[in-house]
């Protein structure tokens, strides 16, 4: 790859005093000794939806969630979880009342059963729901003796999501919650959540690397790579701004076209000039030339005003050559920007 | 929060009355003078009740567990760090739990080689006998004290031997740091010489207590996860 812009969408701490704006991340910058975790992260995630953090691993999600969650502190940036400060002990404490978690190792009280799991963890929530409760209990055919360390590990997911579930909780911050999960309780599991947000209003924050998943349920998505995000909005808006733009020349008709008019073309192929700021309306994610012949454009916007401007820019050259322009998969979005393939 | 502390913490001191148990057995014996309880009393039973201590302080916020023989090591550290608590309230109560049981345990042995040894109950006054209470309390207190900040600070299971290490080197550099010894000097040195020593060594062994509790709960405050 030759390019590789950073995106987002600029994040005004101030949206976190908005009702709209339930987490408000803005240039976080954090390091675990020599190891870089986040470097510039901002996010912004909306009240009531359902948000998925993707990335690959050691991309910074967990360590972005425990910021979150008041478990580390940013050396640098600012963050907000309902106004409040993540940076602060006392705001971290009133921002826990009213957050439901899931760790990705789903940790829970081994020594406990079921039942008093939950009975240790309703006395910290005031606006627990009983009656979700008594529902989640027994549509995940959980044992209220049973002990949690004789739980597999698919139901003590289920456990530590219905405890995160019934804290009458605003947000819900769920790392890999249906990693270990067969597909028909993983299946559940995200129908209880798309249900909770339905009725409740609550708003989610997941991590996951089930792109399926995410495409099925989240209505937004931030990726993140190499501590920042590199990607962020609404699933719907990205499917329908973001495009690949393919450009093909095409050497056998430039080979026919020397021959016949005793020129070299193909030795002098041009480059696209294309510059994140010189896309209308847009903005370059991504420019890879895969050989001398090839090249590939990612970008957000206005991709008929993006193809616009390159057809002008080459049918000036002397060169044949086809542009075109396809809709992106998330799962293909995020191997591009993850540099994994493009 | 009381009762997931004492969650952690019961294993322990299962582990602790069992070898204290062992001792009472080993040592409880009809023929022994009580010359020999005297240097039992000021030398080897101290550092037993230290160890109890120690041991029953021995974990921090990410080995948190229950020191249950043979279970694999479940932390829930980020189970607790999620719920709506300081973790000033975190470690306070975890402390209090560890330092209760460590002293009713002290108590426990105390009372059964009191019941066991006649020669124990004969020499021992009963004013000696709670000026011995009092210092070995603040000495297990003091001890548990390392240990917890040790569990704040390294967070390491072995960390226990670490504050084992570190009482041994205090009373091995500092002989006169066993100032319990002064109840069982001859009557003629005097009951109130008994009582300052008891007094100023109780004193700073509950000021370094409160001390280390205090830096054990900045270490916590100040640790990222």
């Amino acid at each position: 790859m030759n390019a590789h812009a950073s995106t987002y969408r600029p994040n005004e701490l101030d949206d976190a005093d908005r009702p709209q704006t339930v987490i408000a991340l803005r240039d976080l910058h954090k390091s675990h000794g020599k190891t870089v975790a986040l470097q510039g992260l901002s996010l912004t995630v909306p009240r009531g939806t359902i948000y998925a953090l993707l990335g690959p691993n050691g991309s910074g999600k967990t360590t972005t969630l425990k910021l979150l969650l008041g478990m580390s502190r940013p050396d640098r940036g600012e963050g907000r979880v309902f106004g409040l400060r993540i940076d602060n002990e006392a705001d971290s404490v009133s921002i826990r009342s009213r957050v439901g978690f899931v760790s990705e190792t789903k940790e829970l009280f081994q020594q406990l059963d079921v039942r008093t799991t939950i009975n240790m963890v309703r006395k910290f929530y005031p606006k627990w729901q009983h009656d979700l409760e008594l529902r989640l209990l027994s549509e995940f055919a959980l044992t209220p003796t049973q002990r949690v360390s004789a739980l597999s590990k698919g139901m003590r997911a289920k456990l530590a999501l219905l405890v995160a579930c019934c804290r009458g909780a605003e947000l819900l911050i769920l790392d890999e919650p249906t990693d270990g999960l067969d597909p028909a309780s993983a299946d559940q599991l995200l129908e209880t959540l798309v249900g909770m947000v339905a009725e409740t209003g609550v708003t989610v924050l997941l991590s996951s690397h089930q792109l399926h998943e995410v495409e099925r349920i989240a209505d937004g998505v931030a990726i993140m790579h190499h501590g920042r995000v590199v990607l962020q909005g609404e699933l719907d808006e990205l499917r329908g701004e973001v495009r690949r733009i393919d450009v093909q020349f095409d050497a056998h008709a430039d080979a026919q076209s020397d021959a016949d008019h005793r020129v070299s073309a193909t030795a002098d192929i041009p480059r696209i000039r294309v510059l994140p700021n010189s896309i209308p309306d847009g903005t370059l994610l991504l420019h890879h030339s895969h050989n001398a012949h090839e090249e590939s454009l990612l970008i957000r916007g206005n991709a008929a005003a993006v193809v616009a401007t390159l057809t002008t820019q080459l049918a000036a050259t002397p060169h044949h050559f086809t542009i075109s322009a396809h809709p992106v998969p998330l799962r293909e979005l995020f191997l591009t920007l993850t540099n994994s393939s493009f | 929060m009381w009762y997931k502390s004492w969650l952690e913490v019961r294993w322990r001191l299962v582990l602790m009355t069992l070898v204290n148990t062992f001792i009472v057995a080993l040592l409880v014996d009809d023929a022994v003078p009580f010359a020999a309880w005297e240097r039992r009393l000021i030398g080897n039973l101290p550092f037993l009740f230290a160890m109890n201590g120690i041991v029953l302080a021995g974990s921090g916020l990410v080995s948190q567990i229950s020191q249950r023989p043979g279970q694999v090591m479940h932390s829930s550290m980020m189970f607790i760090l999620s719920l709506p608590i300081t973790r000033q309230r975190l470690v306070l109560v975890r402390e209090a739990i560890g330092a209760l049981g460590s002293l009713v345990l002290v108590y426990l042995t105390l009372a059964a080689f009191w019941l066991a040894a006649p020669a124990l109950r004969d020499g021992v006054s009963a004013q000696q006998a709670a000026l011995y209470v009092i210092s070995i309390s603040t000495l297990v207190l003091a001890a548990y004290a390392v240990s917890a900040v040790l569990s704040a600070l390294l967070d390491q299971l072995w960390q226990t031997y670490a504050a084992m290490g570190v009482l041994a080197v205090v009373f091995g550099a500092m002989p006169s740091a066993r100032f319990w010894a002064a109840i069982f000097t001859h009557p003629a040195v005097g009951a109130a010489n008994a009582l300052n020593a008891v007094a100023v060594g109780s004193l700073a062994s509950t000021l370094v207590a409160a001390g280390l509790v205090f830096l054990s709960v900045q270490i916590v405050q100040r640790k990222q996860f």
